[in-house]
């Protein structure tokens, strides 16, 4: 293997240097271009007296403490309880885990207003687990809970996807010797098969925590709005629209900053671990 | 054609008969919250026609030269009603009621024009029935969710998470909220809510814009809005 590779001509590391890599720069240049011009129109556009009046803007901070605790609690989920559906979908590929792995995509092409209507048919009072939870004084709808639930499924499955594709490329033969050497199967799986797939657990950690961030559909629709209670940044971003433009931006750049910062953070804190 | 979501169904419905007329003008419709209709065509959105659930907001246009003063017509207006949860589990027999602690209302933003007209609503029934100010609080504290369009507020009523909310008139009768019990807003107590059209400035087709206006504004379009429970315009 390593010999095909490394003797076929006209690929040397030099010979490929530079010019192809102008070549590749050229075809990607459109993509980055296409990807970074709305964040630029966006801090392009933004007015500093705006920004002063949303910094000010009490529901602002309700909304930003609402989207982080939110977000961090669906992320919280997503380790726990996704990890090792992700390891079982990694390591079944038969029968009915054949058709478990296919039905959790399935919240990823639900438009997220639809997937807010399931949720509230499924756990409103008038759903049919909700029902029974609300005959208990249990309500879950128009609560932090809702919008937890409404950002764990949309933004899960990232997480099992990714983190699934990662566990099983890992060495089937690496588990198997661990475990003919005495390893039990947690052992194999904390010593083995997570740290051999770490980055795509942190690749769908960060991927998951990102899409729950901007998560609007499905928690407007389960969760409602409500300042302090329900409404995180893209729900006070969009309210912002009715109400005033240069706010709305401002959130806007506030969200992207916020985003990029953890996003940032989450990467380098990976890469060591890596 | 920008119209806001109120005038969905009937435009909708419209369609067929204006084309009968004009079959020559195809309708292709954007529907949203008036502000943000006023916001898209502000940053650059191409549309003929522009109708309007607020006179503010077509003033606004008006200023930023959206619009030309002397193109705005009076479309139609409607009213509020509280529209009850299929069942009226909360029993609510009075407008009176929906300061009753406990109960669940979806309620629109005072910054959407549905919540501002809410407000007024409430506070104009307190004042005129020596209410006091605890009653529009009252209301507003049952509120679990603030949503950003009467679409909002319709939706959560009809799947019975809520027990009631405060919509146009025109969404229990024809819209979202069809065929759910209402209570009226006394109208003495409501504010007026006025549709208002007019040709945008920018229109690709301006000849196709007032051909519309007018015949929306004509016996053929206003039988239409009335179907969907709108009410005649008022006169200024």
């Amino acid at each position: 293997m390593r010999d095909s590779l490394g003797s076929k001509p006209g690929i040397s590391p030099k010979g490929r240097s530079l010019r192809s890599r102008w070549v590749l720069g050229l075809l990607a240049a459109p993509l980055i271009v296409f990807l970074l011009l709305p964040e630029a129109g966006l801090i392009a556009r933004l007015d500093s007296g705006a920004l002063t009046r949303a910094l000010a803007d009490d529901t602002l901070h309700k909304a930003v403490l609402l989207s982080l605790g939110t977000t961090f609690a669906t992320l919280t989920a997503a380790i726990v309880a996704g990890t090792p559906l992700s390891y079982a979908l990694a390591h079944n590929k038969s029968g009915v885990w054949r058709w478990i792995d296919l039905l959790v995509d399935l919240p990823t092409v639900l438009p997220p207003a639809v997937a807010g209507l399931g949720l509230l048919f499924a756990f409103g009072r008038r759903g049919f687990l909700g029902g029974a939870l609300s005959s208990w004084g249990i309500e879950i709808a128009f609560t932090p809970i809702a919008v937890v639930m409404a950002q764990s499924f949309v933004a899960i499955p990232y997480f099992l996807r990714t983190a699934a594709i990662g566990l099983a490329a890992v060495d089937p033969e690496l588990e198997l010797a661990a475990s003919l050497d005495g390893a039990s199967g947690r052992q194999v799986f904390w010593h083995i098969s997570l740290p051999l797939s770490w980055k795509a657990f942190a690749g769908g950690a960060a991927l998951c925590w990102a899409r729950a961030m901007g998560e609007f559909g499905a928690t407007i629709v389960f969760a409602g709005n409500f300042p302090g209670r329900t409404q995180t940044m893209p729900l006070a971003v969009y309210l912002g629209l009715e109400r005033d433009l240069d706010v709305a931006t401002a959130l806007g750049v506030l969200l992207l900053v916020l985003s990029f910062v953890i996003l940032f953070l989450l990467r380098s804190v990976l890469r060591e671990r890596a | 054609m920008f119209a806001a979501t109120s005038l969905t169904a009937p435009f909708e419905a419209g369609e067929a008969a204006f084309r009968e007329v004009f079959p020559s003008l195809d309708l292709e419709f954007q529907f949203a919250g008036s502000q943000q209709l006023r916001a898209h065509l502000e940053e650059g959105a191409q549309a003929d026609v522009f109708a309007l659930a607020d006179e503010v907001q077509m003033r606004a246009a008006v200023d930023s030269e959206l619009v030309q003063s002397d193109r705005v017509r009076r479309l139609a207006s409607n009213q509020l009603v509280v529209v009850l949860a299929e069942g009226n589990p909360a029993g609510i027999q009075t407008i009176v009621d929906l300061a009753r602690p406990g109960l669940k209302l979806a309620l629109a933003d005072p910054s959407v024009p549905i919540g501002n007209y809410t407000a007024e609503f409430l506070n104009a029934y307190a004042e005129g029935n020596g209410l006091g100010a605890e009653f529009a609080q009252g209301v507003w504290s049952n509120a679990v969710s603030l949503e950003q369009n009467v679409g909002g507020v319709g939706t959560k009523v009809v799947s019975g998470e809520v027990d009631a909310g405060v919509v146009y008139r025109t969404d229990a009768i024809s819209g979202v909220a069809a065929g759910l019990a209402y209570l009226d807003a006394p109208p003495e107590y409501s504010p007026p809510i006025v549709y208002v059209i007019a040709r945008l400035r920018q229109a690709f087709n301006p000849s196709g814009a007032d051909a519309f206006v007018q015949w929306i504004l004509g016996e053929e379009g206003q039988a239409v809005l009335v179907e969907y429970g709108f009410l005649p315009p008022t006169d200024a």
